[in-house]
């Protein structure tokens, strides 16, 4: 065994060396940049997504070719003579070329990482905290490379007689990337890579001891590859799905915005496209003021503008892979870039001319000198937008911090009913939102609270509409001071039906806080009738199983509505594939091609002389599976010629040992007279 | 002690719809020298494939060594000798890395031996695999496999494109290999010189099928040419069992003829000859005959007799 | 004395054939007398590169016309005995010689005394190379 792996380590010695050295290069264009100064964007060292994509595609691509190099050359022609021809099994061939073979790439992946992350965390290097755990975004991306190592050597491997179907072990492994850059955690990802290496491994390792046949494999290595196939068919399917949506999506490009005119009237803005069509009040009504195409093209600077708050957010966008898990910017000056620190619970500042930290503050003020625990926040901070990062908030208190004076004041503390849930700066019409001194919006779980430029509070009063539904809660201010508007949106996590249909709430407050009118604003649903009934044959792709599971998830969680469209409404390409008036029609496709694969699957199978038992498999999983599931029995199974019997004349498959008919042997090849036989 | 060394069982294989290999069934003997022949294309090397475990038959078995050969033991496969056709090796490796590497698996390894073929083929330790000659690079193949001193020994046209010492070279390895009685050698190939110097028995394929399989003199003996002459223009032959190929002159017929009996003897006796004459056929006129297309000539003559 | 084994490939004659003649034709000359040792099977073998079986044959062949006799454990001797074959059969092979012989030289176009001195002359020559007396050879 050692033998071959030093064999596979020398064979491709060089081609890991290489790519570790494009990959170091590459690295060093995504990650200098951000070292030789801020310039106004995030820093985000290991978490930046251009690092995160590099990682990501070059351990995937990098570990895909030197499988499908390992097992290719070893394969063409009789090459593979000299390697399988061992007093060894084929196990501890396939062992010894993947421990090589992981050996060279897990070195190549790992060093490149292994010195950004040295790099990242020396002081001096970067304008920004750093956090071990950032390189575990690498990591993941180093461990998926080995679910496409299999890939590779499963495509190097499986003598398919479609070509593309060898591919389909590759592409079977980028599931496993979406996974691992969606979940949240990263013990999430570990799962999901150790599922995929289980899957893809478990099915390389079947093909490579069969040397790329398909029946000698054992039954759990033939499970292993065909789920493999399925997924990277159901991948396919889902491209295929993607592209014709795109060409099927009737690009009408009429939507509606609304605004608040500085006089306090809510506008209705027509766009086709990006040019405003008209501006009318929300009863249809033309409005003087917007006669004109200039005043619409410029309605921006004659309404209000808005701060919002995202409730809930607190957890949004900060898994594993993101650098606002560990810090995020809170703030800037010329000199200096400010991070909450999640971790120390306090903000800290970072010189742009050093790159090193200078100075940091948090309940009780600002410091240039380390200070002790204990002046940390006592409770982690409430996510507010980077606009407004004048504002600190946690659960309990609401700070304002002024970075020029360093300072930093309680506005809003000792409250007991409620807890807080956000905070944004509130605009004045006329006053500049960037600049200090304009006033301030806290939502708490009960209540909104606005503040005056000092501070100092103007009105408490209750939440207008269910913060469970509506999710983003926008501020305004007329220049008078006179009038407040607060304006609630549907939160974006609902489902899409609710989300759609829910209407927007504009309540005008006066001075005092009292509600002096309310508004409703007419749904974003658009009609479906402008979509064409036959854009849902594109179910005939979709893969039953998944609308089953996903029908009955939501049938438990959300109740079933198929007129609002919510079974497919969040369904992997349902979601964004089908009109929901066609879900019925949906179904009916998906059903019929069901059972059109099943039959086929059945018919095939007798056709081929399969065993009933495997027949009804066969036509359960076609079932199932759709035309997946066809295509991955057309994909697996090395299908035999067949020929007529000799006794019954019926064609049967070559590979059994009596015709599937009349049960006769296959005859000899007749004898001519001319055989020499001792 | 004579069990089978190589048994085969309705060996079938397709490649699509050609059936490449047709219901083979032969049983190679231990210690004896299996010359395996057949044109190019004919089914050795896919048979041969599937007695090592490296293809998947389509229907039909083998076993070697006692073995099944889809489930060949490290054990078993350990006293197999394999040479791939085109002689196969890593071209990246040294001449003794490649040795390093084959030793690594192999209890039993012929240092001698393997220096001696070295030797003889004037092979430098530190050459490049791919820089060797197709004659060299054969030559390292055979120490490789030799040097394990393999009871089992398959050859897959191993003469191919050598030159004539080299392959001179090759049949006194392989003789020196029948020095242990219990040595069994299979091997392919088209050098009929060389199949009869070492081969006791033969196979012949033909389009995946068995049309021959005895000892090498058995084949010789019944491939027969018999020389007609006659006064006048020879008549039109009526059927001859077993003819394989006629050649004609102005008063002359030359017949090649496989398996002649006494019906033969006597259709052709009938024919009213001035004389047979019995002629002695070399080993590849015989097999030319055989494995040729049926009729009266080559078709390079047809096209320039239908030509003039 | 040691004597110098040549096989062809590619002629009509089968190796053991071609082995068999070369040791009867070293006896018929006096090369090898009665009770000379004649190769190992595998030392011939290898000395003219053939398959062992076949030199095993050759001298099974050899052994079974009488013209030599294995001695157990020690290996081939020229036997005693030369005269193998029945009158018959030694007719009908000088038979087939001379039928070939004259075939070919009526076709090279010599006359009938010409053929005659010939063989005679071929006669006498070798006999006095192989350094037998006339009438010695078969009675």
């Amino acid at each position: 065994m050692i033998a071959i792996i030093f064999k596979e380590i020398r064979e491709h010695f060089k081609w890991a060396v290489l790519w570790m050295l494009g990959v170091m290069l590459a690295m060093a264009f995504v990650l200098v940049p951000e070292s030789i100064g801020w310039s106004g964007s995030r820093i985000q060292t290991l978490c930046s997504e251009n690092l995160q994509l590099l990682m990501s595609f070059g351990s995937a691509i990098g570990a895909a070719l030197l499988g499908m190099l390992q097992s290719i050359t070893e394969v063409r022609r009789d090459q593979c003579a000299f390697l399988f021809h061992r007093p060894l099994t084929r196990t501890r061939i396939f062992a010894s070329k993947v421990v090589g073979g992981l050996t060279l790439y897990l070195t190549a992946m790992s060093i490149p990482l292994l010195l950004a992350t040295l790099w990242a965390r020396t002081p001096g290097q970067f304008a920004a905290p750093f956090d071990l755990r950032m390189s575990l975004a690498g990591v993941a991306d180093i461990l998926t490379g080995i679910v496409f190592y299999f890939g590779g050597i499963l495509a190097g491997m499986r003598s398919a007689r479609w070509y593309g179907s060898r591919a389909l072990g590759v592409v079977a492994a980028i599931p496993c990337s979406m996974a691992v850059w969606a979940v949240p955690e990263f013990w999430h990802a570990l799962i999901v890579i150790g599922v995929f290496i289980a899957t893809l491994g478990f099915a390389a390792w079947g093909s490579f001891t069969s040397l790329g046949a398909y029946e000698p494999q054992s039954r759990s290595a033939r499970f292993a590859l065909g789920l493999s196939v399925l997924v990277g068919l159901t991948v396919i399917g889902g491209a295929v799905a993607g592209i014709t949506n795109v060409v099927n999506t009737p690009r009408d490009g009429q939507w509606v915005a609304h605004a608040v005119d500085e006089d306090g009237t809510v506008i209705c803005i027509a766009y086709d496209r990006y040019s405003v069509l008209s501006i009318t009040d929300l009863n249809g009504g033309a409005i003087e003021k917007y006669a004109t195409p200039k005043s619409r093209e410029n309605y921006r600077r004659t309404t209000l503008s808005f701060g919002f708050i995202r409730l809930g957010s607190r957890n949004r966008w900060s898994g594993y892979r993101s650098d606002t898990r560990f810090y995020s910017q809170h703030g800037a000056l010329e000199d200096t870039v400010w991070y909450y620190v999640n971790a120390a619970r306090r903000v800290q500042g970072y010189s742009v001319k050093t790159n090193r930290r200078v100075a940091s503050f948090g309940p009780d003020g600002f410091t240039s000198t380390p200070v002790a625990a204990s002046a940390s926040f006592a409770e982690p901070r409430v996510r507010t937008s980077y606009s407004d990062c004048r504002l600190l908030v946690s659960p309990s208190t609401a700070y304002r911090v002024n970075y020029r004076s360093r300072t930093i004041k309680p506005i809003l503390t000792g409250i007991e009913d409620s807890v807080i849930t956000g905070a944004c700066m509130v605009p004045r019409k006329g006053g500049a939102k960037t600049a200090d001194g304009i006033g301030a919006a806290v939502s708490t779980s009960e209540r909104i609270e606005l503040f005056a430029e000092d501070g100092s509070p103007i009105f408490r009063t209750p939440l207008h509409c269910d913060p469970a539904k509506y999710g983003v809660i926008e501020f305004a201010t007329t220049a008078e001071e006179d009038r407040h508007f607060v304006w609630y949106n549907p939160a974006p996590d609902l489902p899409r039906g609710e989300r759609m249909t829910l209407p927007g709430v504009i309540v005008e407050l006066s001075a005092d806080g009292t509600e002096v009118r309310r508004h409703e604003l007419p749904s974003q649903l658009k009609p479906a009738g402008d979509i064409p009934w036959h854009v849902s044959l594109i179910a005939i792709i979709e893969p039953p199983y998944l609308v089953a599971f996903a029908g009955v998830y939501f049938f438990l969680t959300s109740g079933l509505d198929l007129s609002a469209g919510d079974v497919s409404a969040n369904i992997l390409l349902l979601r964004i594939l089908i009109p929901n008036s066609f879900a019925v029609l949906c179904g009916v496709v998906i059903l019929v091609t069901s059972v059109c694969c099943a039959l086929a699957a059945g018919v095939i199978g007798g056709r081929y002389g399969f065993a009933r038992d495997l027949r009804r498999r066969w036509a359960i999983i076609c079932f199932f599976t759709g035309l997946g599931g066809l295509l991955t029995m057309w994909a697996l199974i090395d299908w035999p010629a067949r020929e007529a019997c000799a006794s019954c004349r019926k064609k049967t498959a070559v590979d059994r040992d009596r015709c599937q008919h009349c049960d006769a042997e296959f005859p000899s090849p007749t004898l001519d007279g001319t055989e020499v036989f001792d | 002690m004579n069990e089978p060394v190589i048994e085969m069982c309705n060996l079938t294989r397709y490649f699509g719809r050609k059936c490449a290999v047709n219901n083979v069934n032969l049983t190679i003997p231990r210690g004896s020298v299996f010359g395996f022949l057949g044109r190019n294309g004919s089914g050795k090397t896919t048979t041969i494939r599937m007695l090592l475990g490296l293809l998947e038959p389509t229907r039909g078995s083998a076993r070697v060594l006692g073995c099944d050969s889809r489930d060949l033991s490290p054990a078993i496969r350990a006293r197999i000798g394999y040479l791939a056709e085109g002689h196969k090796l890593y071209g990246w490796m040294r001449v003794r890395e490649a040795e390093r590497f084959q030793s690594a698996f192999h209890t039993r390894w012929n240092r001698t031996l393997f220096a001696n073929i070295l030797d003889y083929f004037r092979l430098a330790r530190d050459a490049h695999v791919r820089t060797l000659s197709r004659g060299e690079r054969a030559g390292l193949c055979l120490a490789l496999t030799l040097a394990t001193e393999p009871e089992l020994l398959i050859l897959d046209d191993p003469a191919l494109g050598l030159d004539p010492v080299a392959r001179r070279a090759l049949v006194e390895s392989m003789i020196y290999v029948t020095r242990e009685s219990d040595r069994t050698i299979l091997f392919s190939s088209h050098m009929l010189s060389d199949v009869e110097r070492v081969a006791d028995r033969i196979a012949i394929l033909d389009r995946g099928r068995v049309r021959a399989y005895c000892r090498l003199d058995t084949f010789r003996d019944r491939v027969r040419r018999f020389v007609l002459r006659f006064a006048t223009a020879p008549p039109e032959l009526p059927d001859i069992p077993g003819l394989l190929h006629t050649v004609r002159s102005d008063n002359e017929v030359s017949l090649t003829v496989v398996n002649p009996d006494e019906r033969t003897e006597r259709v052709i006796g009938d024919l009213g000859a001035d004389g047979v004459e019995r002629v002695s056929i070399d080993l590849e006129d015989a097999f030319i005959s055989y494995l040729g297309e049926r009729g009266d000539r080559g078709f390079f003559l047809q096209e320039a007799g239908g030509a003039s | 004395m040691l004597l110098e084994f040549h096989v062809s490939t590619g002629i009509p004659t089968p190796v053991f054939r071609q082995i068999v003649d070369q040791v009867r034709r070293a006896i018929a000359m006096g090369s090898w007398q009665a009770g000379d040792q004649l190769p190992s099977v595998r030392a011939l073998a290898e000395q003219v590169v053939v398959n062992p079986n076949t030199v095993a044959k050759a001298y099974g062949e050899l052994v079974r016309d009488g013209l030599i006799e294995a001695r157990q454990g020690r290996g081939y001797f020229v036997a005693d005995r030369r005269q193998v074959y029945s009158d018959a059969e030694r007719k009908r092979r000088l038979d087939q010689i001379l039928w070939s012989l004259v075939s070919e030289a009526l076709v090279l176009n010599f006359t009938d005394d010409e053929i005659i001195d010939a063989l005679r002359r071929a006669l006498s020559g070798f006999r006095s190379a192989s350094g037998h007396e006339e009438g010695d050879s078969h009675e």
